[in-house]
């Protein structure tokens, strides 16, 4: 049993270039194993020699024939028959005849192959016979990659790219069988047949894919819990930049919202709705068993072979503290037996503005301007309106077309020892503003290892850097700039191509948006490895599995503000680092078994995280040159500053998994898992999270079969996770350190400044969910339906605290929140043959409701120092109201006459400034004020239900798909207004302000305009205060990818000795419906990722078109 | 077969037993490493701890003071004395400045929450110093007595702002002892005396290090307490009006203090710690923003455009300036008009020169030339100062109605004509109050001269609510804006004096001129006056949300 799993190849010849060629093709042999062409009854070994050997091992006499002959002998070192002592003599006998002496008493014999090749093998392999064959589809095209396997054994080979395979069976009474993702398995006796050619038909139900969960995988037949896969083809339908991306659109009830058009921005998933307030609501991103919680961005799309989204608690609880917010499987591709598989996947897009908003132009600004004036008193503007003779849209000087380009190639094979998938991949994705850009090395391999059919081990590692330039946004960002720049006024550049600082004047102390684009520096380097290695060893029906990972960081951000951009000696710069370092251990047991109808799995495991973190950022101001940028910030003249910390935080994990079906038709499975994590109280640092789920799959019962019901599964599970994201040390007590002016010299002093909790502990959501899934008409229809309701309590929040404490919060577990919604997913094969049409579908309802705050009704969600508006709070967390919601003044119209101003009470300004012309705001407590009291909500950040749509068409050679998604029902507040629409005439405003109040004017016969939603031009500004007037509605429907494939036919390729070569064009967004008018594109999150503050607009990077030209080439 | 089988239990078992091994070694793990923090449990150990507590005290009181213009922004602005042009742009601002301000009002919880805060770590300066091995009780009894007159002075803020407040006197280290009920006002006032008096009985007689307290600015304080515990001009009681006259007269007779010839050396941040400082909130030049006065940039326009003069003049706030009730009141001739104010001048390329932006007065006490660092000005602010204890001597006295007992001559006229005569110092003639006008003709002298000397100090909103006088005064300025505001054009003209302010490349001098406020950005700031119950601020909500000590009377 015991056997040594390398071949030594022994081999000698006095010709080189004949050993390289032999070397190649022994390695072929050994990928192919047992690829035995000749059987040993027809061997030839004709030529004769002499030879004389006393008390010479057999590898020295084989050593010998080869010195004689062109036969080349190759066998595995370790066959303890070779070191055999013998003694022959023999005048010229046949070769043949001389190996049959020889290995006479062994229990070795030969084969001859091709090329003078003999294999010495255990005379036991020779009793085998080779079956080999070609699997193609229903239209004869071949498939690559199919299992084939000797039924009860764990013989197995994979079929090459031409859809062809050779194995080795031990008799003619066993059976193939054929197993692909996308087909039915098929099986196929042995018999006495020598080539078996299998047809696999599509599987249209897909049930016997295997999808990935926690610690595992089970066939989707087998599952019992809300699980959304997605398929590398459905990760690459669009050209994207991180696989989070993948998801938008993809899986219901995900919402995915790219936080601004930069590139490289957050993207902010949210699986059923937002169940935490203080932590974020990403899901827990799980690499090949990893978790990692940098995101997805050091990870190349193409590497992934699927990403699995669970959703319930039923599937996530096996994540425990982690699971809460849902989990996302990323899997990469691994090595396939076969040849090396080269190919190599190109694109090249370029990126346009989606929209541009319409502004006003110089001549109308300048009208507006003087109006503004006039109403105040002032002269009319020092721009005259004959002057205006050029006028320049700032978008135009702003925005420019960029290009992205992605390479990748990858490289796969492997044997049944040795399996390898390695790729490389370059990204660069210029932002269609200057100065914005990422781009990523990555380099990925994907190793493993089978030393045995018991034995088996693997490494993953993956190896990037990122790096992210950015332009600032905001109110004082550049995007802003260049919607408020003058349109009247002068030209970004000079005669000598330098970027003018203010066009206006040069004057430094305001600049053009386009010379602070340019000219400042911000860059984010993030390099990562994340490096994994299992060890498997299989015993009977019990797998034991023991994962390590390794995941160091660096995170080097760098900013330069020069001194050229603000005159002179307020240049800026800072370096910061964070470097963390994490790793983890897991170890899980597995036990299945199947006795009669009734099949058991038992999975025990236990897992310990660990991360280390240092942070550390110098800073200082006051250049004299700007030579030196960033790196230099010991020549500053200002007041340098550091500041360096380091945390750490641990878990340790213990879960297990039960599972048992009854006849493949009653499903339950049960998990548990305890965590520990260091960052909670010290009595409550465990947390257990339990839960169940149980499925029936109705089709299997005769009485439904006979139905015509292929399919039908119902669902039901319920469990429990939890949520620890909140920083480490957040139940302890701390002082922190401070500066004070004492004795003419900084001296450091210490202050209380975060109280203790001891109580703090796990943030726990318990959620049910009942589902259906079904497949009808022959898996020409198939949906699932899930219903879910999500509690989750012991929120983690900062609790206000009475500051007459000395402390204004503490750490806490208070409040609940509910998620209840619907997912919907469907798929159609509307047309099936030589023209297919396929169409999937699906959405997600949810409902978010805070249900209790722990005392307080409301709290403040975004307030004034944060959002960058100037309004105070805009938004609330409110009980019996979504998280975030805003909330502000309620308006209505604009005074259209003196009467009617006089006979209001409540006015905004202050009394004698208001007149017709004016904004009217709603005084809901009648009390004659306008204050805080009179505050309403006004809209919901998050989206009453989302979606996508993806219709796929092909025929013959060509691949059409096109790719919609869409939000309802959710509200933005759009803060670009604050400036764009503040009619004060001293910036460019939108071309809506041309509707603008004006009031009749006897003298000139203009007849006035009694408009009641845009105010009156007024110089003096109107006070900000937050109101409905901001919001609006952020539903879209847009058309994210339509894209266009041809397959060069297989005649053309096999002639250029390739396998596949497919062309695309791809276009995204290229159609989006919306109302959003204000700013650029609806898809919009300024504050970040959190729940709290999604939906603002601020001065956002605006989202842009792509055209994408690709290429895909396998070898 | 079977001792493989055998071998791969035993080696099973060892891993199984491995794992075990490892989360029980593990467990401990749970349990933080704290890396860059200090905790209750580590710090307290010696003298350097207790100073490194005291000092942390002193920068949580600039707070409330020199390192957030909250300070202004809820003490002056509300008053006659200084509005703030952008005010409308900032909900929180425009309530303050149009006596429309909720319990909602950001701004005003900032205040509470900084003043206990400062309380917070005093009481546990308290608390812990006198633990400390190895300190001879004289030095921990002057530190402690140094954090108990930071105590008293919040807490005196406190009372004056909000009247009845919780009163925590403990070192806070559970939740459970958050909740802290209000305390009678008569309560506070006890507090803050007796704080004050251990504090003028143990702080050094010389400041140990620049900056911080002596006993002399404990009694100083302390006089002025008892003042205001006196009541208003209505109903002043002479028992507690005597405590003051005491206190007040300890400071003046010790003749440490004196004031300086001429009152721009006062804020010449190169004479700091003159004769005439008490204490003051000491800020450094050039540090750190942590240790630097930020007042300079709320004292400059936000738009100079003269590219000569960015390096130390922008960008400001455009915050404050002196309202044109306060600007009017100025003698001309008053010195104090020229070294309190500037004007910031915008050479035009042709030649000409503009004002810049809202064509106002710039406060010049606090702008600081000659520090690079925008963020980090050397600028101190006064908290008390000798001529402050001198017109609230004169105060004392004019109430008492009574003779100095140990000298006739010097009686109120003496000590509010010692600060005239410095304003009028380059005309010394002329320009004294008249002896003999009757005790309300001397109140009002007495409250414009404060008004006048310690503009812009912080004072002016506490010498009204001490007097009596917030209400009626502010009512009475916004009848005037109103009348102001109808008149045609609705502007407020007045000339300003040649003057000077200072640029790297040398002083830029002007000339007079004339210029004017626009009534409708200042005037217009207080059109309404304040009820009576906004004479104390609503407890702020947030604070009523997570403990409901009850609101005061008037807000709901």
């Amino acid at each position: 049993m015991k056997w040594k799993s390398v071949y030594c190849l022994k081999l000698t010849h006095k010709n080189m270039k004949k050993k390289l060629l032999l070397r190649m093709k022994l390695i072929i042999l050994i990928l192919g194993l047992c690829i035995v062409q000749v059987s040993a009854s027809t061997i030839v070994l004709g030529q004769n020699i002499n030879l004389q050997a006393k008390d010479k091992s057999i590898k020295e006499v084989l050593t010998s024939i080869e010195n004689q002959s062109n036969y080349r002998f190759f066998y595995n070192e370790a066959y303890i028959d070779l070191s055999k002592v013998v003694s022959l003599n023999v005048n010229e006998k046949s070769i043949k005849a001389v190996l049959d002496e020889l290995l006479y008493s062994s229990k070795v014999s030969y084969k001859l192959l091709e090329n003078n090749l003999v294999v010495i093998v255990p005379i036991s392999e020779l009793q085998q016979k080779t079956i080999t064959g070609r699997v193609t589809d229903k239209n004869g095209m071949s498939i690559p990659g199919v299992s084939v396997v000797v039924k009860g054994t764990s013989r197995a080979v994979m079929t090459d790219t031409d859809g062809k395979y050779s194995i080795v069976v031990n008799n003619n009474n066993v059976v193939l069988r054929f197993s692909s993702i996308g087909y039915m398995q098929a099986e196929h006796s042995v018999d006495n047949l020598t080539v078996i050619n299998m047809v696999l038909m599509d599987d249209v139900k897909n049930l016997n894919e295997v999808v990935v969960i926690g610690y595992g995988s089970v066939k989707k037949s087998d599952v019992t819990t809300s699980i959304s896969s997605i398929n590398s083809k459905d990760v690459m339908k669009t050209p994207i930049i991180t696989a989070e991306e993948a998801l938008q659109g993809n899986a219901a009830g995900v919402l995915v919202v790219n936080t601004s058009g930069e590139p490289g921005a957050d993207i902010s998933i949210h699986i059923r709705g937002s169940s935490s307030i203080l932590a974020d609501n990403q899901p827990l991103l799980v690499i090949d068993g990893f978790a990692t919680d940098q995101g997805l961005s050091s990870i190349n799309p193409s590497d992934i072979k699927s990403i699995e989204v669970l959703k319930d608690a039923g599937a996530t609880a096996i994540y425990g503290s982690r699971g809460a917010n849902g989990v996302v499987l990323v899997t990469t591709k691994s090595g396939e037996i076969g040849v090396p598989r080269v190919s190599f996947q190109s694109y090249y897009g370029f990126q346009k503005l989606r929209r541009k908003l319409p502004l006003l132009n110089g001549r109308q600004l300048t009208e507006l301007s003087n109006d503004a004036r006039v109403a105040v008193g002032k002269a009319p503007s020092s721009y005259r309106l004959d002057s205006i003779l050029t006028s320049l849209d700032w978008q135009d000087v702003m925005f420019r077309i960029a290009p992205q380009i992605s390479n990748t190639v990858t490289v796969s094979g492997g044997d049944n020892k040795v399996r390898y998938y390695v790729s490389a991949n370059q990204l660069n994705q210029e932002g269609i503003v200057f100065n914005s850009n990422f781009s990523r090395i990555s380099l990925r391999s994907n190793i493993d290892f089978i030393f045995s059919p018991r034995f088996k081990a693997g490494v993953n590692l993956n190896l990037s850097q990122a790096i992210k330039s950015g332009i600032s946004q905001g109110d004082n960002g550049s995007i802003m700039g260049a919607l408020k720049a003058n349109p009247g006024q002068g030209a970004a550049v000079d005669p000598s191509g330098a970027y003018y600082l203010d066009p206006d004047t040069g004057d430094p102390s305001t600049i053009s948006p386009l010379a602070k684009a340019y000219l400042t520096l911000g860059k984010n380097k993030t390099n990562s490895l994340q490096g994994g290695a299992y060890f498997q060893w299989t015993i009977g029906s019990l797998i034991l599995k023991s994962t390590g990972t390794y995941n160091p960081t660096n995170q080097l951000t760098t900013y330069y503000l020069p001194n050229t951009i603000k005159g002179s000696k307020v240049s800026d710069a800072r370096e910061q680092s964070t470097q963390t370092f994490k790793w983890s251990n897991s170890n899980t047991a597995l036990f299945s078994k199947t006795i009669l109808k009734h099949s058991f799995t038992v999975l025990a495991g236990q897992e310990m995280t660990n991360s280390f973190s240092n942070f550390f950022s110098a800073e200082n101001t006051d250049f004299n040159t700007d030579v030196f940028t960033f790196y230099s910030l010991q020549s500053g003249n200002g007041m340098p500053a550091t500041t360096s910390s380091a945390s750490e935080y641990t878990q340790l994990s213990y879960f297990g998994r039960a599972t048992y079906n009854f006849k493949q038709r009653y499903l339950l499975a049960l998990t548990y898992r305890a965590d520990g994590s260091s960052k909670f109280g010290a009595d409550n640092k465990w947390g257990y999270f339990p839960a169940a789920s149980f499925a029936w799959r109705a089709s299997e019962e005769p009485f439904i079969k006979k139905m015509g019901v292929e399919n039908l599964k119902l669902r039901m599970d319920y469990g429990v996770t939890g949520s620890d994201r909140i920083s480490p040390y957040s139940s302890l007590s701390n002082y922190s350190s401070t500066f004070a002016a004492i004795g003419g010299v900084q001296k450091t002093g210490f202050m209380i400044n975060k109280i203790a909790n001891p109580d703090l502990k796990w943030e726990t959501t318990a959620e049910s969910d009942f589902g259906v899934d079904m497949s009808l008409l022959k898996g020409r229809i198939s949906f699932s339906v899930d219903y879910y309701i999500k509690n989750t309590s012991n929120l983690l929040m900062n609790k206000g605290l009475p500051a007459a404490s000395g402390y204004t919060t503490v750490t806490n577990n208070i409040g609940s929140i509910q998620n209840k919604g619907w997912d919907f997913e469907l798929t159609t094969n509307n047309i099936t043959g030589k023209f297919t049409w396929t169409t999937t579908f699906n959405a997600g309802f949810n409902q978010n409701k805070v249900t209790d705050l722990g005392g307080p009704t409301q709290i403040s969600a975004i307030s004034n120092s944060s959002s960058g508006t100037k309004f105070g709070d805009v938004s609330l967390i409110k009980v019996g109201a979504p998280i975030g919601e805003f909330w502000g003044y309620k308006t209505d119209g604009i005074f259209q006459t003196w009467q009617e101003v006089n006979s209001t009470p409540a006015k905004m300004e202050a009394p004698g400034v208001t007149q017709p012309g004016f904004p009217k705001y709603v005084d809901m407590n009648h009390d004659g004020v306008l204050n805080d009291l009179d505050k309403v909500p006004l809209g919901n950040p998050q989206p009453k239900w989302n979606g996508g749509l993806t219709n796929t068409f092909s025929y013959k050679n060509f691949d059409l798909s096109i790719f919609i998604t869409w939000q309802y029902g959710n509200s933005i507040l759009n803060n670009n207004l604050n400036l764009l629409e503040d009619l004060r005439g001293s910036n460019n405003q939108l071309a809506i302000v041309l509707d603008r109040w004006r009031a009749p004017n006897p003298i000139t016969g203009d007849p006035g305009n009694p408009s009641n939603s845009i105010p009156v031009a007024f110089s003096n500004g109107y006070t900000a205060a937050m109101s409905d007037a901001y919001i609006e509605d952020g539903s879209y429907l847009r058309v994210r990818t339509i894209s266009l494939a041809y397959n060069i036919p297989n005649k053309i390729i096999q002639r250029l000795k390739i396998t596949g070569i497919k062309f695309y064009v791809t276009g995204t967004n290229l159609l989006t419906l919306t109302k959003y008018y204000g700013g650029f594109d609806p898809e919009i999150s300024i504050m970040g990722i959190n729940s709290v503050g999604a939906g603002i607009d601020n001065g956002g990077y605006p989202r842009s078109k792509m055209y994408v030209f690709g290429v895909n080439v396998n070898f | 077969m079977k001792t493989l089988y055998k071998n791969s239990s035993i080696k099973c078992l060892l891993i199984l037993l491995l794992m075990a091994f490892s989360l029980v070694s593990c467990n401990n793990k749970l349990n933080e490493t704290v890396y860059s923090n200090l905790t209750a449990e580590n710090f307290w150990q010696s003298e350097t701890d207790a100073l490194a507590g005291l000092y942390s005290t002193y920068t949580l009181s600039n707070e409330f003071g020199a390192h957030n213009r909250v300070f202004f922004q809820t003490t002056d602005m509300i008053t006659d004395d200084m509005d703030y042009y952008y005010a409308g742009s900032d909900a929180g601002l425009k309530q303050l400045q149009t006596s429309s301000y909720s319990p909602l009002n950001t701004y005003i919880n900032t205040v509470w929450v900084a003043l206990y805060k400062t309380i917070a770590q005093s009481n546990v300066v308290i608390e812990k110093v006198p633990h400390i091995v190895g300190m001879t009780a004289v030095d921990q009894n002057t530190i402690i007595g140094e954090a108990r007159f930071l105590r008293a002075l919040e807490y005196f803020y406190l009372v004056q702002l909000w009247g009845a407040v919780p009163l925590d006197t403990i070192a806070v280290s559970n939740v459970a002892d958050t909740k802290i009920p209000k305390s009678l006002v008569d309560t506070v006032y006890k507090l803050i005396v007796s704080d004050l008096k251990f504090a003028e009985t143990n702080c050094a007689d010389n400041a140990p290090e620049l900056g911080r307290a002596t006993k002399w600015a404990a009694k100083s304080l302390l006089g002025k307490v008892y003042l205001t515990m006196a009541g208003p001009f209505s109903n002043r009681k002479s028992d507690i009006l005597i405590l003051a006259e005491a206190k007040l007269k300890e400071v003046i007779n010790s003749k440490r203090f004196s004031l300086v010839p001429n009152i721009i050396s006062y804020f010449d941040i190169t004479k700091k710690g003159s004769s005439e400082a008490i204490y003051e909130e000491w800020q450094l030049g050039d540090v750190s923003p942590a240790v630097g006065s930020f007042m300079h940039r709320n004292c400059l326009p936000a738009n100079i455009s003269n590219p000569a003069v960015t390096k130390l003049l922008t960008p400001g706030y455009s915050s404050w300036s002196p309202t044109p009730d306060l600007w009017s009141k100025f003698n001309p001739k008053d010195d104090r008009l020229k070294m309190y104010y500037t004007w910031y001048i915008k050479r035009n390329s042709n030649g000409t020169f503009n004002i810049q932006q809202q064509n106002c007065p710039y406060i010049a006490k606090y702008v600081d030339s000659l520090t690079l660092a925008r963020d980090a000005k050397a600028n101190n602010l006064p908290i008390i100062r000798y001529s402050d204890v001198l017109l609230i001597y004169a105060e004392v006295l004019n109430e008492l109605n009574t003779v100095n007992t140990e000298d006739a001559n010097h009686d109120q006229y003496y000590y509010i004509n010692l600060v005239r005569q410095r304003a009028f110092y380059s005309q010394p003639t002329g320009f004294y109050a008249v002896k003999t006008m009757p005790q309300s003709n001397f109140r009002d002298t007495l409250m414009l001269e404060r008004r006048l000397e310690l503009a812009h100090e912080g004072q002016r909103l506490f010498d009204m609510k001490r007097t009596g006088t917030f209400i009626s005064g502010m009512n009475a300025l916004a009848a005037n804006n109103r009348a102001l505001l109808a008149s045609t054009p609705p502007t407020f003209k007045t000339s300003y004096p040649a003057g000077s302010y200072p640029n790297p490349t040398g002083t830029v001098y002007y000339n007079a001129g004339t210029y004017t406020f626009i009534a409708s950005y200042f005037a217009s700031t207080k059109m309404v006056g304040p009820q009576p119950y906004q004479i104390l601020y609503p407890i702020p909500y947030v604070q009523l949300q997570v403990y409901d000590i009850g609101q005061n009377t008037g807000y709901n």
